[in-house]
């Protein structure tokens, strides 16, 4: 069961445990784990800074190093990972992905779900998504 | 991994097959599985009945043989489980019961998540707002 399954990706305590779960289930599933991080370009700011430095600030190369981090952390649980870079709204990303890889489970945090935050990422992918969602409950 | 699971079931079609789903994730955890039913009971027929066979005039008799099935089933899969009817509002049950048994799961089909049912609020919805523990929706509509 859940052979394809889809986790977010971001440097925060909450979403780490999300990430955390996804990876214990895939390791029993046996299946593959698509890691998406999303992230607003920033233009304005980059622009400002000195050419040597760009890449300190443009967060292309830390999501990058975000989204290798927790590949390389569910891979030494014997996990099938494969990393997804988008741009955009975190919960489009999300569910872009489920979409082109057929997901059968997103996964992510409940940060945000008990305010009954309607904007909330877990709230949205919740009643869009096409496929089981687990909430794990990090808050 | 998931050690107490709660599953809400009623005998709707989409309930089951949520029902199905619940089995085979706790077979894959190696959790117990709890599961739920809520009725209302019909208090106006009620009040007609003796005070001695008021419990045999709600719907109890029902949810137990629901219940009793599913148990089996879940038994048939090697899965351990025990069985919960509550006279609440199913949110509210399935709520009570994951609190009171420690559950770390639990899971609900997806009737009601999309359309114009989002708005007023379904047993999903609900669930997942208001749970104390992870929450898996299923897709059954």
């Amino acid at each position: 069961m859940f052979q394809t399954v889809v986790v977010g990706a971001a440097d925060s305590p909450t979403a780490t445990r999300a990430f955390d779960a996804a990876v214990d289930l895939v390791a029993r599933s046996g299946g593959t784990l698509h890691v998406v991080s999303a992230y607003k370009p920033v233009t304005r700011s980059s622009a400002a800074v000195p050419a040597e430095f760009r890449d300190a600030v443009q967060p292309d190369s830390r999501v990058r190093s975000v989204l290798e981090d927790l590949a390389a952390r569910a891979r030494s649980q014997g996990v099938t990972v494969q990393s997804h870079d988008q741009r955009g709204d975190p919960a489009q990303a999300v569910q872009d992905v489920a979409e082109r890889v057929s997901a059968d489970l997103v996964v992510i945090g409940s940060q945000g779900m008990n305010r009954r935050i309607l904007s909330s990422i877990p709230n949205t992918i919740a009643h869009q998504a096409e496929c089981a969602v687990l909430i794990v409950k990090t808050d | 991994m998931y050690n107490s699971i709660v599953v809400g079931v009623d005998d709707s079609p989409t309930a089951l097959q949520a029902f199905d789903q619940a089995v085979e994730f706790a077979k894959m955890s190696g959790g117990t599985l709890h599961i739920v039913t809520a009725y209302k009971p019909k208090p106006a027929q009620e009040a007609e009945v003796p005070d001695e066979f008021r419990y045999s005039m709600a719907s109890t008799g029902a949810a137990d043989v629901l219940l009793q099935r599913l148990a089996d089933q879940a038994t048939a899969e090697g899965v351990s489980s025990e069985v919960h009817a509550a006279t609440a509002d199913p949110a509210d049950a399935l709520i009570s019961v994951a609190d009171r048994e420690r559950a770390d799961l639990i899971v609900v089909g997806n009737k009601g998540m999309k359309g114009a049912r989002r708005v007023l609020g379904s047993v999903p919805n609900s669930v997942a707002h208001r749970a104390n523990c992870s929450v898996l929706i299923l897709p059954t509509t």
